[in-house]
């Protein structure tokens, strides 16, 4: 086609693996690892038919596992069973990952200007989108070999093992794909100094918008245990069945998927630079309101759009979770032992309720640790800097700026509080949800500011390293999810702040925990003001 | 005075702004600053010169508050800017070597964040300075160049009431139009009484503003003064055309470099000499039957050129 050049895309992709070659060979590390891990335990744990039977009969009748992990397949086999308990994972986690080394691989390198120095030389314009999907389509073959690897070290039938890599690697290269056009779509009036992660935030957004909204459309399709799966391409993976009765038409349709996305991308790009000129700017205001001269002001201000989103994501996800409400006591009364199993001994209805409240804790920690990320940003930048020649101390920049770090995870978990509240109210009429599921979230609070705070004492100490943050994020979703599979011990356990809340609503709140952990996060915010007076500006 | 200020020196003149002396600042094994003496003056322009890497934006920061030093004196107001930065920042305005603003918000924001920020303002004299540097305020600052991002700076930090002026390359992105504005604004601030310490590479813009310099390397100050005390110690050029041309020109004190030139009829020389050599040689070459003589002050970039290869070698 006219305009596709890639001339120079293999010294492109040199210089690309030498500056990704973390993001590049860690996330396919975590994935096999994972897998391994995963797969070890569930043989352990698993061990004999009569369990195993055991496990089928509670997962093939829940709501909560139909949502959350999607259709269960061939869970009397220890593979089959090692393939759910990823479900969430495979579903959510890894295209979620996709979607950032996408992103990462394209836009960012872009969107930091180091592209215009070689665009300059002699460099074919489809240049640096061939050599992200080289690099992307390298990542993902890592992938498959280290999960195939991971599972038949622990023990799992080879030839399974390899489906489940072929089936992980294809809607992981589906989800790159529409990560890579996310990246050419949101192009938008990018000036030529376009400094900076705001665009990058924003084609990530998009991509993770997109990829999170098709895991909930198939969520509430399992949830409810309608036959249509296959609506949602999130929905595709669980049928390629690697322990049973295998079929290939996910993994056609997932490489059919991402060719097409990708030729999509390739013509997007060459659109998308022709035209990079067309777009004006609309103009703005030319005076600043008075809030924008506080720390405060000026970081809620930055993170506006961003809480917007987050707002509106966790509104749809906590809604639908909460609609789900009634199918799970429908199902908790027709099958007594599941009720036993999952050892609820108030109201059925709280095996959803409690899931839908940690994940809407999780999230909102998510949105914690964004702003601090960003706060740091601000100071890689040298925005901070000339914020902190006038005068405004330190502590006071960092005050402010983390408030609005604690405020807006505040919001957004309560937001998704009310959202669950409603949606549990209309799926079972029971209007007391309306007030106990904001409560539910305001008991998650201390937990939300703990991991926001762990995440401000790392920005504090380094602000190069504020993405350990997400580590900590990836730790406690790794306890919410697969603690009782990979059979932590409790003090491994305890190392997540949620361990310490209590399975509210489903047992008592731990309120000494909760106190607790206000206290401690009360203590790591203000050592976060020590360290970050104390250390010499990034920049 | 706070007990934090360095002892006052002696000789030095009582009413220093800025008072750096012996300052030392490490990265790692690297000697950033390595004994750097600083001193502004009240009401004085000084021009703090010095090649790429040779330690003006690190002086800044340290300046600032941002870092820490490692050893020496720092004084800014007669206060140590690490102790005590807020009331240091209220009375000064700093304009970074490279402007980095919000992306997402306009140029008029950004401006009014910083000035806000900085205190109180005057909003009739900001749109007067934004008119005067010719800015676009309503633009995103995404879409700047860095021209304009460095306007923005400018002009939040001449609307500022500071009395102190810390300035990092502040013009290197601007047009010669608004680089003649600048001038006129530093002037008119200079005359208000307040104090400015320009960081530059553009000779001519710290020959038009400076009263004094500083030239640093590798971290330290090899020569502070006036632009004429520097002219002082720099070689002046005398070339001079002869019919033959004398014997033992390049013997006399304080000549070198001496090179002949033929011309049609008879040779030009052409000479390097020292201040204190100058009049022996002047002399010489009228004695000698000189048909022309034509001798060259340094210029700007000669002076500097000089300072910025020579004294890094010695040191």
């Amino acid at each position: 086609m006219n305009g596709i050049d890639i001339h120079g895309w293999s010294a492109l992709t040199r210089l690309l693996l030498r500056t990704s070659r973390l993001t590049l060979t860690l996330w396919p590390l975590l994935i096999g690892v994972l897998a391994f891990v995963t797969a070890r335990s569930v043989s352990g744990l698993y061990d004999t038919p009569e369990k195993r039977a055991l496990y089928a009969q509670t997962v093939t009748g829940s709501a909560v596992q139909a949502a959350f992990n999607g259709r269960a397949y061939d869970v009397t086999g220890v593979g089959g069973i090692a393939v759910y308990e990823l479900g969430f994972y495979s579903l959510l986690v890894f295209p979620a990952i996709a979607v950032h080394m996408a992103v990462h691989l394209t836009r960012s390198q872009e969107d930091a200007g180091r592209l215009d120095i070689l665009t300059a030389s002699r460099l074919g314009r489809t240049a640096p989108l061939a050599a992200a999907f080289a690099l992307l389509a390298a990542a993902l073959g890592g992938t498959g070999v280290l999960t195939w690897a991971g599972l038949t070290a622990a023990g799992l039938p080879a030839v399974g093992s390899a489906w489940f890599a072929a089936a992980t690697v294809a809607s992981m290269a589906f989800f790159a794909a529409l990560g890579v056009v996310a990246a050419q779509v949101a192009q938008d009036a990018r000036g030529a100094h376009g400094l900076g992660g705001a665009q990058q935030r924003r084609h990530h957004r998009d991509g993770l918008g997109v990829m999170a909204g098709l895991y909930l459309v198939r969520a509430a399709v399992d949830g409810r245990g309608w036959n249509a799966t296959w609506v949602s391409p999130s929905g595709w993976f669980p049928e390629t069945r690697p322990f049973g009765d295998t079929a290939s038409w996910p993994l056609v349709a997932y490489a059919a998927g991402a060719l097409a996305l990708a030729a999509l991308a390739a013509v997007l790009n060459v659109r998308r630079d022709l035209g990079a000129g067309l777009v004006v700017p609309r103009p703005g205001p030319p005076r600043g309101a008075a809030a924008l001269g506080t720390p405060f002001g000026l970081t809620w201000r930055l993170n506006r759009g961003a809480l917007l989103a987050w707002m509106v994501g966790i509104a749809v996800w906590e809604g639908i979770f909460g609609s789900l409400t009634r199918e799970m006591r429908a199902m908790i009364e027709r099958n007594p032992g599941l009720r036993e199993y999952f050892g609820v001994t108030g109201s059925p209805d709280d095996l959803m309720t409690s899931m839908a409240a940690l994940m809407g804790a999780l999230l909102a920690a998510g949105v914690g640790i964004q702003v601090v990320g960003r706060l740091a940003g601000e100071e890689i930048a040298s925005r901070a800097a000339v914020v902190m020649a006038a005068p405004v101390s330190r502590v006071r920049w960092w005050a402010g700026a983390v408030g609005v770090a604690l405020t807006q995870a505040g919001v957004v978990a309560l937001v998704g509080g009310v959202a669950l509240g409603v949606g549990a109210w209309m799926s079972t009429g029971d209007a007391a949800y309306l007030r106990r599921a904001p409560a539910w979230a305001l008991a998650y609070l201390p937990a939300v500011a703990l991991v926001t705070a762990a995440a401000a004492v790392v920005a504090a100490t380094r602000p190069r390293w504020h993405a350990a943050g997400w580590a900590v994020f990836g730790w406690v979703l790794t306890v919410a999810m697969l603690a009782g599979t990979l059979r932590m011990s409790p003090a491994l356990r305890g190392t997540s702040p949620q361990e310490h809340v209590g399975r509210i609503p489903a047992e008592p709140l731990d309120v000494a925990g909760v106190v607790i952990m206000a206290a401690v996060s009360v203590a790591l915010l203000a050592a976060s003001a020590a360290l970050f007076r104390r250390r010499d500006l990034a920049a | 005075m706070s007990t934090s200020s360095p002892p006052s020196g002696a000789g030095g003149a009582p009413d220093a702004v800025i008072d750096v002396r012996g300052l030392v600042k490490r990265f790692g094994r690297f000697r950033a600053l390595d004994g750097l003496d600083l001193r502004v003056e009240r009401g004085e322009v000084l021009g703090f010169l010095g090649p790429n890497g040779s330690g003006k934006t690190t002086t800044i920061r340290v300046l600032l508050g941002q870092i820490r030093r490692d050893g020496g004196t720092a004084a800014v107001f007669g206060r140590d800017p690490w102790a005590d930065p807020v009331r240091i920042h209220g009375r000064l305005a700093y304009v970074p070597g490279d402007v980095s603003l919000w992306p997402s918000l306009t140029g008029g924001e950004c401006i009014d964040t910083l000035l806000r920020f900085h205190g109180g303002f005057d909003p009739a004299h900001r749109d007067a300075l934004v008119k005067r540097f010719d800015l676009d305020v309503t633009k995103k600052a995404r879409t700047y160049s860095k021209g304009n991002r460095q306007k923005v700076a400018l002009v939040a930090a001449l609307a500022s009431d500071a009395e102190l002026l810390i300035l990092d390359e502040p013009t290197s992105g601007l047009d010669p139009l608004m680089e003649d504005t600048f001038r006129s604004l530093i002037r008119e601030r200079v005359d208000n009484g307040d104090t400015v310490l320009l960081s530059s590479h553009i000779l001519s813009e710290v020959e038009a503003l400076c009263d004094r310099v500083t030239i640093i390397r590798r971290g330290r100050a090899i020569e502070t003064g006036t632009l004429d005390q520097l002219r002082e110690h720099t070689a002046t050029t005398v070339q001079a055309t002869f019919d033959e041309v004398p014997e033992g020109l390049d013997r006399l004190p304080g000549v070198g470099g001496v090179h002949l030139h033929p011309l049609s009829r008879g040779t030009r020389v052409t000479m390097r000499v020292t201040p204190d050599g100058l009049s022996g040689a002047v002399h010489a070459m009228l004695h000698a039957g000189g048909q022309t003589l034509a001798v060259q002050p340094p210029s700007l970039d000669e002076l500097f050129l000089a300072r910025y290869q020579d004294a890094g070698d010695a040191g």
